[in-house]
């Protein structure tokens, strides 16, 4: 790991403990009377409420080296603690929008909300957040100089792997998923470039901007969400009571990807989207999925004279390495009909794992070293956004009305 | 992994539980400090006034206040945050957001109020932000004019400006864990255990159908009270004991200490508890045994949260309370901290700093900020809020 | 291998002149050119082959040699290797002790530990020897062979491989050497080939040409000094490339002494295989419910709607997910007792006790 373990977190420092090291400073500075350099550092204790003096605190642990990356959304820094230079983190400054009446964006509420309560070896970790002046959101997350799956993916000539690379992988991609839907919370935006390499070759889920928690009836979601070539046929029918199995189906898209070395289906528009899902996949229909003609965003597709659900054959000659085993559990994640698709607890119960080829060790997976500026411009992304990809981009206007 | 040790990684669990000693050392922390900060905020504007002269109403005011200024006491200040968390509720329910969110706006208030004074910043201004943060962390977002609409003579910015305030006095942890849908998870189970369906916990050696006979044995709450005889009867007790505990979830949970001293299993089960101690036991006995260390433990544990609801504030304050919180807020009047009235202003300030920022500091604003610290040293207090120490200046990247 | 010293003793079996003479039929080898002496390890009484027929064929019998008189069986009998008959003897039972006391040095933290194990071992070959305690040695030997049977087997199948590998290995080199010949050969037989076409060439032009028979006789020197010099380089980049591959080459297949350590820690693997686990596709963080079964149907009238109406479960929205949600959020936590818990943690809050919580959690 690279990031070596921090001393505290901010979920980590006492109060209690801070408290009286806020009385304690208190009282300093009430005997304090030559100014100088430190009177900066403690003036600013004296009148302050706890609430900021424990910011203070956690901000002054923490070290901002080089821009890594900068986006519309945020700003990438390495940093290291401050009492161990060998502690490298990033820091994800979120920008102030100041034209932006509504307060903090729906992206840092929902990624400081899931991000503080996820803490899983396969999910990006949130070691700290502290406020800079002018209100700006400072996210101290791991350091996973690795890159991300995707560069691993694209780089046909440079990077070789086979079976056991991709089951290691499916395998980091699926306890991670398994783990937000344990604790309620699904991600809605899977996609390799959201899959970080940590030093060691653990893959780490990150970017929770979509992220919400689930499972309450009666309680419409948007669906407006997971970037379109991940996107399953329910969300592009505008289905608004869906569950974990849409972030079952981006995996599934992952995993053939991960295969093939290419996405799977890269739709211009929603409805070409659908179009290529009806070709590769099968055309949703009333037999293989009851009531989806209901579904409020239903198109039909009679131009394209309805397509059989692909069969075995077709999935084995296609996607032959994983064998056939693999290849059940890819139509299982690939399942049209989100109630008979898997659930990402059934992913982790298939056989597969245990057939042959073994997975992969961490320490010899493949690698390319996306190097500190690939995560910054990972990290500065918002939720749904692929950098210059044409017509890719999940719509970031949440339909927040649809709720 | 267990249920219990998921819990632990929550930041309920890490950050916003405490013991009772904790809990009252911190208050008593925060007001002190708030305290001193309204003296000395005070004094400087009255000596700003004796020497400039520029007298306003409100420096006229603070020339009247003697030098001792009566502050808020700790428990004052409890009582004030109580009363307008029951604000929050009547204002969340009147605006039909869903319980979830009534609930963790009150829970954003007292977390908020733990490091924050109302003397620093009034819970009529933190109220409205509470609720519509809630509305965004509970995925019931409305926009923010439709929003202010909802409450009289205020404006978007006026709900808007204190939510920096809020988020840091939340430590940017947003996600509370209430014990509402735990309390449906116990009704369903002991529908199932009513039904002949139930199954007790793991390790314990009991069939459905031994627990539904001990079930239909269980003695009646009150003795005056029929005995449940039928699965059928058992299951309309089981009825009313939801909706009862479900009310407590609602208002005594909400308004007491319960959701910083308890986990939310323990707070549902103490409510559970209260309205039916013979049903409730006979659940527990599905779940731990009585001969178990870990069920006395429990016991103990559970007392103690019913005794905390039980002595919640009440969820409708009778005419005395009303005045006493009349008189707290009369008091405030005269000990809030002169520098952190006005809440728009100040974001507006700290905004505006982070638009001329980013990228190298220009000179204006260096001599600006010097010109500030060196006033702040001499004042001992500062208007914006502290300057950067230079070192965070320097890290910076150009 | 320790000596034993002197020629003539107590110990049976002579050696020297009668070694043509059967010590039991009196037989001579004068008479029988074919006669074969066998001696039988329990005794070491040497007599011929006939004899052992005669006197063993029809199962155990008492050793025929005057004053022995133990047990012996026919199929224990075989021929002498050594000339000195309790030489024979001795390197029999090292053979034996060594078969049980088979401990290799790699086994041992030190060097020192080796060697005072390979003391005891001896002082046990000596008793057997010189005859001394020899029921307890015995006794000894059996209970160690009894009690490290695994290990004795396993280090009999690392010696075993390692012996297959030193012969592997000479065959490989005499292999490679008999290619490297054959090499050889060939390219002097293409020098000569050329040599041989650049005469003909020459004459040829020679014979062709009006020109200056100087000038052409230079230039056919000139190309053939040029190929052949290209082939001494070929050669070189080949010997190279070889030599590399067999420092790299991990058999050590065509590197005699370094390639055996390698061979060694390869070994060493193959025994002692890493014991892996079964891939865990939790990776050990899996939920188990403490307080709880959870089932698969709960009954609750508000959920009624969310389980039947299409408009709801069309997009896959599962009411278990809900009940799975309420029954987890009833129990997580009603074991964790936050004064104990947290009164002991604010104590400890310097070292970073929540730290190690949330390390805790994130399953390391």
């Amino acid at each position: 790991m690279a990031v070596s373990p921090l001393p505290a977190q901010n979920g980590t420092s006492e109060i209690k403990l801070s408290a009286a090291k806020a009385k304690s400073l208190a009282v300093r500075t009430g005997s304090m009377s030559k100014p100088g350099n430190q009177g900066a550092a403690t003036a600013k204790a004296k009148g302050a409420e706890l609430a900021e003096q424990l910011n203070e605190e956690t901000r002054q642990k923490y070290v901002k080296g080089k821009k890594l990356g900068e986006g519309t959304y945020a700003i990438v820094y390495l940093g290291h603690l401050k009492d161990d230079p060998q502690s490298l983190v990033a820091i994800k400054k979120i920008k102030v929008n100041t034209e932006y009446r509504e307060g903090l964006a729906m992206d840092a509420v929902r990624e400081l909300k899931h991000l503080q309560e996820l803490s899983h070896p396969n999910i990006i970790a949130l070691h700290s957040v502290f406020s800079s002046r002018n209100q700006n959101l400072n996210l101290v997350l791991e350091y996973l100089p690795q890159g991300d799956l995707e560069m691993l993916i694209r780089d046909v000539e440079g990077i070789r792997y086979g079976a056991a690379e991709v089951k290691t992988w499916m395998g980091m991609l699926g306890r991670a998923v398994w783990f937000c839907h344990e604790n309620f919370v699904l991600h809605r935006d899977i996609k390799p470039n959201n899959l970080l390499i940590a030093a060691d070759g653990e893959i780490k889920l990150a970017d929770f901007g979509l992220a919400r928690s689930f499972s309450d009836p009666y309680r419409g979601m948007t669906s407006q969400v997971i970037t379109r070539w991940y996107r399953p046929p329910e969300l592009l029918f505008g289905a608004r009571f869906y569950s974990g199995t849409v972030d079952v189906w981006s995996m599934g898209m992952v995993f053939a990807e991960l295969i093939l070395r290419r996405p799977f289906a890269m739709g211009t528009t929603d409805i070409n989207q659908l179009e290529l899902i009806c070709q590769n996949i099968g055309t949703p229909n009333e037999e293989n999925w009851p009531g989806v003609t209901k579904l409020e965003g239903y198109v039909k597709f009679d131009n394209l004279n309805s397509q059989p659900v692909k069969g075995r054959d077709f999935y084995l000659g296609t996607f032959g390495l994983i064998g056939s085993v693999g290849v059940d559990l890819l139509m299982a994640m690939l399942t049209l009909d989100p109630r008979k698709r898997s659930t990402a607890r059934q992913v982790l119960d298939h056989k597969w794992w245990a057939t042959d080829p073994r997975p992969t060790a961490k320490r010899d997976l493949p690698r390319k070293g996306g190097g500190p500026a690939k995560m910054g411009e990972d990290l500065k992304r918002r939720g749904g956004e692929i950098e210059d990809g044409p017509g890719d981009k999940v719509a970031r206007k949440l339909n927040f009305a649809a709720r | 992994m267990t249920e219990d040790e998921i819990y632990r990684t929550s930041t309920q669990y890490r950050l916003w539980s405490f013991t009772p000693q904790t809990l009252a050392s911190l208050r008593s922390t925060t007001n002190q400090l708030a305290v001193e900060g309204v003296k000395s905020a005070i004094q400087s504007k009255r000596a700003e006034a004796r020497g400039e002269g520029g007298e306003n109403g409100e420096r006229a005011n603070a020339r009247s206040v003697s030098p001792e200024v009566d502050c808020l006491t700790v428990e004052e200040e409890q009582r004030l945050v109580g009363y307008y968390c029951l604000k929050t509720m009547e204002f969340a329910n009147f605006c039909d957001f869903p319980t979830n969110v009534m609930a963790t706006a009150v829970q954003y208030l007292k977390r908020f109020y733990l490091s924050n004074s109302p003397m620093t910043y009034h819970p009529k201004e933190m109220m409205p932000i509470a609720v519509f943060f809630a509305t965004k962390t509970e995925n019931n977002y409305i926009s923010l004019s439709k929003f202010a609409a909802k409450l009289n003579n205020t404006t978007t910015e006026q709900v808007i400006a204190p939510e920096f305030l809020l988020t840091q006095g939340l430590r940017f942890t947003f996600d509370v864990r209430h014990p509402q849908r735990g309390l449906e998870g116990g009704f369903m189970e002991l529908l199932a255990l009513a039904s002949g369906k139930g199954q007790p916990a793991p390790g314990i050696e009991k069939s459905s159908m031994e627990l539904q006979d001990e079930m239909v044995n269980v003695p009646p709450a009150e003795a005056n009270k029929p005995q449940a005889r039928t699965p059928g009867e058992v299951k309309s007790r089981i009825g009313s004991v939801h909706d009862k505990a479900k009310e407590i979830l609602k208002t005594a949970a909400l308004l007491s200490d319960a959701y910083f001293l308890y986990t939310p299993p323990q707070i549902w089960m103490s409510a559970l508890l209260l309205v039916d101690e013979p049903l409730a036991s006979f659940y527990l006995d599905t779940k731990i045994p009585k001969s178990s260390p870990m069920r006395s433990k429990l016991m103990i544990t559970l007392r103690a949260c019913m005794e905390t609801l039980q002595s919640s504030p009440s969820a409708r304050p009778g005419k005395d309370e009303r005045a006493a919180c009349t008189r707290i807020d009369k008091k405030l009047y005269k000990c809030r901290n002169p520098d952190k009235l006005d809440l728009v202003g100040m974001n507006q300030a700290q905004k505006r700093d982070g638009e001329s920022k980013d990228g190298a500091l220009d000179e204006k604003i260096v001599k600006k900020r010097k010109l500030e610290r060196e006033n702040s040293m001499k004042e001992g207090e500062d208007v914006f809020g502290p300057p950067l120490p230079k070192v965070a200046n320097k890290q910076e990247p150009p | 291998m320790s000596r034993v010293p002197g020629k003539k003793g107590p110990v049976p079996g002579r050696a020297g002149e009668d070694d043509d003479i059967c010590p039991v039929c009196k037989s001579s080898r004068y008479l029988n050119q074919n006669m074969k002496f066998l001696i039988n390890p329990e005794c070491y009484h040497k007599m011929c082959e006939s004899c052992v027929d005669r006197i063993f064929s029809s199962g155990p019998a008492p050793c025929p040699v005057a004053g022995c008189g133990r047990t012996l069986r026919k199929q224990r009998f075989r021929k002498q290797i050594l000339q000195d008959i309790r030489i024979e003897r001795e390197v029999d039972i090292r053979r034996r002790v060594n078969a049980v006391f088979n401990r290799r040095q790699e086994e041992f933290e030190t060097l020192r530990d080796y060697n005072n194990y390979l003391e005891e071992v001896e002082i046990l070959i000596f008793n057997l020897i010189n005859k001394t305690d020899v029921e307890e040695t015995e006794k000894k030997i059996a209970a160690y062979a009894a009690d490290h049977r695994s290990t004795i087997s396993r280090n009999k199948a690392l010696a075993h491989e390692e012996s297959i590998n030193i012969t592997a290995e000479a065959e490989a080199q005499r292999e490679q050497a008999r290619i490297r010949r054959a090499e050889d050969l060939q390219e002097e037989e293409d020098e000569r080939r050329e040599r041989e076409e650049g005469k003909r060439a020459l004459v040829e032009r020679l014979a062709n040409s009006k020109g200056n028979a100087d000038a052409i006789v230079q230039e056919i020197e000139r190309a053939q000094v040029k190929r052949s010099s290209a082939k001494g380089e070929k050669a070189n980049l080949e010997r190279r490339k070889e030599n590399a591959m067999a420092t790299q080459d991990p058999f050590g297949v065509t590197n005699g002494s370094a390639g055996a350590g390698f061979k060694i820690a390869g070994l060493k693997k193959v025994v002692e295989p890493e014991i892996e686990k079964d891939y865990d596709p939790y990776g050990g963080t899996a939920l188990e419910h403490e307080y709880y079964v959870f089932q698969d149907q709960y009954e609750h009238s508000w959920l009624d709607k969310a389980r039947t109406n299409p408009e709801i479960t069309t997009g896959g929205y599962d009411v278990g997910e809900y009940c799975a949600r309420a029954m987890f959020e009833a129990f997580a936590g009603l074991g964790c007792f936050i004064e104990d818990e947290l009164g002991a943690r604010n104590v400890a809050v310097d070292s970073g006790t929540a730290t190690a919580a949330a390390a805790m959690a994130a399953g390391r």
